[in-house]
């Protein structure tokens, strides 16, 4: 069985934070009927409880538009004006477009500098706390980051793109 | 002559009126508590309203706070450009200067036909478009424009804000994908390599204000920033900031995925109508988004003399940023594909590590400074 530490559970209960509010202040007149026994009830008031009703209230929002784009506009459909566009012309070929993805390499140096960035923030985040000295050993990762990056684009140069 | 497909849009509208209809009941189920909250607070203390949450979320520095702001900001560009190019600009709707324009073009744009392609992935086509409006939408929520006007005081909002738009790619690639045309598939291809070439020297710029405020949490990097400013520390983090921001918005001189001269309209080739319009209310939240954390991040946010209050100076330094990101575009022309890889990956990002390595050396001094 898994132990969670006093620790781990007060982050859990912080990161769901709820805070209840008192029913019994507003008048009955203005509360539903199924809320009328309830004293008090809980809702989430932290963050991420907000984060996801405005999630939700933008999927609502975006389909909203469509439904009103959908039921306002006019619609008259035709085979050529659901071919795909090219410019006047008959597209030609196969049904899928496949092209040559000629950056690729600088997508893969993304992903290692990406999770390299995430190291400098680890370090970064405790710069009160840290001895001049010891931020030699970061400029020294920064430093070695510099290579590479020179290196991927005088290859790409003499591949030609 | 062909014969038409099955029509997609009587489905899709059966389907989403069913959606539209759950979600709303879901978001009333979930925020009644706090409308009654506000309906009590009406009557004893209506001042307090501004406080709550709900009213963060859907008024001040939420969505309809964003929609005006991005109608303001399609009239301004629009004017300022002509103004910029010599000519008039919007002129006609709404009496003065076309004030009334940017309505215009969201009731035109209601009432055009969305056109389908038959060779499109047809759910995913029509679906993008909302993914975009939410994913340039959700990253203000972190983003303080006062020490109470924030919805969500999180400790690591810098990090959850940079997670949010890292969406913002794959977006774009779904749409391009989606749409099965040649011009989007071009255009999605290079949006992808600029935004993740420039993805890696915004969050390096952003480094600086981590470690100068030695917290993620937005609203402390605004505070920490009473005394001094940190574009002072890290000008050359605010340049290459600045320089992403304008990348990951596509705006001139970095718009080679909407190039319209090259590829029609890139990777929104396809889509018509309302479809479309949600693109580009997506491109002005995000613009949005982008000036309020620079704002907060190296401007200071909130902070300023003490005869005004802090919600006027934080909306005046989003203004100006917004205002100078609208004024570029009548300025540069366009770059290519390979210079701006070239240029993000060679220039902008030995500018941050520079910037880093002289605020880790000057680390004394700084924290005698700020601290």
């Amino acid at each position: 069985m898994v132990n969670l530490s006093n620790c781990h559970a007060q982050r859990i209960t912080d990161f769901f934070a709820i805070t209840h509010i008192n029913l019994k202040t507003i008048p009955i007149g203005a509360k539903p009927r199924y809320l009328r026994g309830v004293g008090t009830l809980y809702l989430g008031d932290g963050g991420p409880f907000w984060f996801a009703v405005f999630l939700l209230i933008g999927i609502a929002g975006g389909l909203l538009f469509y439904l009103v784009a959908f039921i306002l506009a006019p619609r008259a459909r035709s085979a050529i004006k659901e071919e795909t566009f090219e410019s006047g012309q008959i597209p030609p070929g196969g049904k899928r477009v496949r092209l040559v993805m000629q950056y690729f390499a600088f997508l893969l140096l993304f992903l290692v500098f990406d999770v390299v960035s995430m190291f400098l923030y680890a370090w970064g985040a405790s710069y009160y706390s840290f001895a001049p000295s010891q931020s030699v050993y970061a400029i020294i990762l920064l430093i070695l980051l510099l290579p590479p990056i020179y290196l991927t684009l005088r290859v790409a140069k003499s591949v030609g793109v | 002559m062909q014969e038409l497909d099955k029509d997609y849009a009587s489905s899709f509208v059966k389907y989403s009126i069913a959606a539209v209809i759950i979600l709303l009941a879901l978001v009333l189920y979930l925020i009644y508590p706090s409308l009654l909250n506000i309906v009590q607070l009406l009557f004893s203390n209506p001042s307090a309203i501004l406080g709550t949450t709900l009213f963060k979320l859907l008024i001040f520095p939420g969505l309809i706070y964003v929609s005006i702001v991005a109608l303001i900001a399609e009239w301004v560009e629009r004017k300022l450009v002509a103004r910029i190019q010599v000519r008039v600009g919007p002129f006609y709707v709404g009496g003065w200067e076309g004030l009334l324009q940017p309505i215009a073009d969201l009731f035109k744009l209601i009432t055009k036909e969305i056109i389908i392609p038959k060779h499109a992935d047809k759910n995913i086509f029509i679906l993008s478009p909302i993914l975009a409006f939410i994913v340039g939408a959700l990253p203000i929520i972190v983003v303080p424009y006062s020490p109470t006007y924030v919805i969500w005081d999180y400790q690591f909002g810098l990090l959850l804000y940079f997670a949010i738009l890292a969406f913002y790619p794959l977006v774009v690639l779904l749409a391009a994908w989606s749409s099965n045309n040649k011009y989007s598939f071009i255009g999605g291809l290079r949006a992808l390599y600029q935004q993740a070439s420039y993805e890696v020297p915004l969050f390096l710029a952003a480094l600086p204000a981590v470690m100068l405020a030695g917290s993620f949490s937005l609203t402390a990097i605004a505070s920490a920033q009473a005394r001094v400013w940190f574009i002072l520390f890290a000008p050359l983090s605010a340049i290459v900031f600045f320089a992403g921001m304008m990348a990951e918005l596509e705006r001139i001189p970095f718009d080679m995925p909407e190039a319209d001269s090259e590829l029609v309209s890139g990777w929104t080739t396809e889509y018509s109508g309302i479809a479309w319009g949600l693109y580009q209310f997506a491109a002005y939240v995000k613009l949005l988004a982008y000036s309020a954390f620079f704002v907060t991040i190296f401007l200071g946010g909130w902070q300023g003399p003490a005869f005004l209050p802090p919600l006027f100076w934080s909306l005046l330094k989003v203004g100006i940023v917004v205002l100078i990101l609208l004024s570029v575009r009548g300025f540069f022309p366009r770059i290519r594909i390979d210079q701006l890889v070239r240029a993000g990956w060679g220039r902008l990002i030995p500018i941050c590590i520079l910037n880093i390595v002289i605020i880790a050396l000057l680390q004394p001094y700084i924290v005698h400074i700020l601290g």
